[in-house]
């Protein structure tokens, strides 16, 4: 058990970034394959669920290739990374999009009075920096499922968790150890 | 001060050890439910339920869940508990079970990897050390073990961890009628000021709670005390108004970290290095290079293909996959980036952002198509400036001509074309090591609101600090003071943080 090496899923769609997080799940020595279809999600271990871009497009995707409900129904564990975190509330501001509704709560652009995107090493609430490109922000309802906070402008939720649905604002890709230590505790409970 | 009763649970019956010993125990009559039910009606908001069985067993059971889901679908009470966790599915079993926070003590000497895992993936304000004392050693696996770890050793090890909740029992006088160790608490206030600690053991009556009131503990557990009635929890909570929690200290602003970029000059494959653009000297391979930085502390890399032409344009899509697969911080590449497809290419590569420069002077829309196509975030301006009276002018094609554009109307229109950082270099200081030219960063970050990353004239360590702090400058790059090892990227963070920046070390 202890060695089980678990097989991680990065799913591809329109609005997904596969390319860094399969390498960086390459450098730590951990087996990922690229899944697009039920199937495919059905045979991983652990899904990681990149986005970069539109929250509308990516929406758009998902629901053109079917992926909607198999997604709401995945029953192990789940990381969805910025746009892929977005995507888990119930309503995004961008482009007024309808998103996954996994984690209760909305997304909305970030304040006036701070330059967006939000680019840059920002500290966590858990002492470790880690690298943000974003413009828009989570807030659930129910600040319990805020696993991580950030300083930007406002108080900014940079982690998520309700049940085996995870979420990241930042990369962990490309966050140095703080981005590692996150990929190998994922994929732990992966196991 | 928090007034939380506790629950000790063993074979689903409300019991209390004596000093933890499982031949010394007394059962109550109430089940833990219904006691949860009462403390909730005196006014409790917080409930610490001890799983005594699972720390006995080394497992959380079904029962245990279950009832962890019956207390908190039943009362608004907000429980805190432990005993039994032995791997992340445990955790986050508990969570979901209902539980707001987790209690780990022996786990925490056992197996500190897992519970580095379990704050990262469940967040520290989840997690409460508990630190079970006998002297000053912390006791383990229900006090019958030393962990060979002194109490200030371990509240040190569990901030380290991210933990900022402590829960200090002195195992000599749980149990006991000797009262609360005070002193011990007093001592653990003054050296961990930014620590919340909760007193839980040895309370007999209403004056020793006031004496931990007094220390000032953030909260105590209350066990025994309850059971038999010698504190009534409804005057006690009405003694000490259970206002809002202390949350840690929130920082406030921007948390930003002020970047150190080395900057690679490629040519050929090969970094390259020279003054003001000439006479370059080779100082490796760059896949090597970009790996040592990473390790170094490198926040971010930049690639520029300071002598790219048209036949050997194909390099640097290679040379942005290689690196991509190398490191884990971000990089930007720039250098001949002629159309949205050359920078859409490196992006897919691998690249986080790409730099352009001339080709933006000459086509200002390049910059607007970039950002509407692949986002502002992705698109960097690059800008080459040169003194010439009491401005500066935009040098293109290397440095080797004079556009005659000042340098900070282009800059305000980069931004308002799409570029969402600006890399701005002084040519006077390039490769000089007089320092940056912070009167040029000042005048651009007036003008945007964007990150300006300071270029050109590395020299000392002051003169990065200089450029942040006269300059305004978000992040500062360097090359030669680098690859040279005139100094690391680790002593310009320290000389940073010294000057009171926030830097990522």
């Amino acid at each position: 058990m202890a060695n089980y090496s678990p097989l991680i899923g990065i799913l591809r769609y329109s609005a997904g970034n596969t390319g860094s997080v399969q390498r960086a799940l390459m450098r730590l020595h951990i087996s990922s394959c690229i899944v697009e279809t039920s199937e495919g999600i059905a045979a991983v271990d652990g899904l990681i669920f990149p986005g970069a871009g539109a929250a509308q497009s990516a929406m758009n995707d998902l629901r053109k290739k079917k992926l909607i409900d198999v997604i709401k129904d995945y029953p192990r564990p789940f990381l969805g990374l910025c746009l892929g975190m977005q995507l888990l509330f119930d309503h995004s501001e961008e482009g007024d999009t309808e998103c996954l509704g996994i984690i209760p709560g909305n997304v909305s652009i970030l304040p006036d009075d701070v330059i967006k995107p939000h680019m840059g090493w920002n500290l966590l609430s858990t002492g470790s920096y880690a690298y943000f490109v974003h413009g828009y922000s989570c807030m659930p309802h129910d600040p319990l499922m805020t696993t991580m906070t950030a300083q930007y402008g406002t108080e900014i939720c940079a982690g998520v968790r309700k049940k085996n649905f995870f979420g990241l604002q930042w990369h962990p890709e490309k966050s140095g150890q703080a981005g590692d230590n996150y990929l190998l505790s994922f994929v732990e409970l992966c196991k | 001060m928090q007034i939380i009763p506790a629950i000790d649970v063993l074979d689903g019956n409300t019991v209390r050890l004596k000093q933890g010993d499982f031949a010394q125990t007394t059962i109550y009559s109430q089940s833990p439910l219904a006691l949860a039910h009462n403390y909730e009606v005196a006014g409790a908001q917080r409930l610490h339920l001890v799983n005594l069985s699972g720390a006995k067993e080394g497992q959380v059971t079904a029962e245990f869940l279950g009832l962890i889901q019956r207390i908190s679908a039943g009362t608004a009470l907000r429980i805190q508990t432990g005993g039994g966790l032995r791997s992340l599915k445990d955790i986050q079993a508990t969570l979901d079970a209902g539980a707001e926070k987790i209690v780990v003590g022996t786990l925490l000497f056992s197996k500190p990897d897992l519970v580095r895992s379990a704050l990262t993936l469940f967040g520290p304000r989840r997690f409460i050390a508990a630190l079970d004392v006998k002297g000053r050693e912390v006791r383990t696996h229900g006090w019958r073990e030393g962990s060979g770890c002194d109490i200030d050793a371990a509240c040190r090890l569990a901030q380290e961890m991210g933990i900022r909740e402590i829960l200090v029992t002195d195992v000599a006088l749980d149990g006991m009628e000797g009262g609360p160790n005070v002193e011990l608490y007093r001592g653990l206030r003054m050296r961990f000021p930014e620590l919340m600690i909760t007193a839980s053991g040895g309370v007999r009556d209403s004056h020793d709670v006031e004496a931990l009131a007094q220390v000032p503990c953030d909260a105590v557990v209350i066990g025994k005390a309850l059971l038999n009635g010698s504190v009534m929890l409804k005057e006690l909570l009405e003694a000490y108004p259970q206002g809002s929690e202390w949350q840690g200290i929130i920082p406030t602003g921007n948390g930003l970290a002020i970047r150190i970029i080395p900057c690679l000059d490629i040519d050929e494959g090969r970094v390259k290095k020279g003054t003001s653009f000439q006479n370059l000297r080779d100082a490796g391979d760059p896949v090597e290079l970009a790996k040592r930085y990473c390790e170094e502390g490198a926040d971010e890399l930049v690639f520029l293909d300071i002598t790219a032409t048209a036949e050997r344009r194909d390099a640097v899509f290679d040379l942005a996959a290689r690196v991509a697969d190398a490191v884990n911080i971000p990089f930007t590449v720039g250098g001949g980036i002629r159309s949205v497809e050359d920078a859409r290419r490196l992006l897919e590569a691998g690249a986080d952002k790409v730099s352009i420069n001339s080709a933006a002077v000459n086509d200002p829309t390049l910059l607007s198509r970039m950002a509407e196509e692949l986002g502002r975030a992705n698109t960097v301006c690059a800008i080459d400036a040169k003194k010439v009276g009491d401005r500066w002018n935009v040098l293109v094609r290397g440095g080797r001509e004079d556009t005659g554009i000042d340098a900070l109307e282009w800059a305000e229109e980069a931004v308002r074309r799409g570029a969402g950082e600006l890399l701005v270099t002084s040519f006077d200081r390039d490769g000089t090591g007089e320092g940056f030219d912070v009167e040029l960063l000042a005048h651009v970050k007036k003008r945007v609101r964007v990150p300006v990353i300071a270029s050109g004239g590395a020299g000392t360590l002051s003169s990065f600090v200089d450029a942040v702090n006269s300059g305004n400058a978000d992040a500062v790059l360097a090359a030669s003071v680098f690859h040279f090892g005139t100094f690391s990227i680790k002593q310009v963070k320290q000389a940073l943080r010294e000057a009171s920046y926030p830097v990522r070390l």
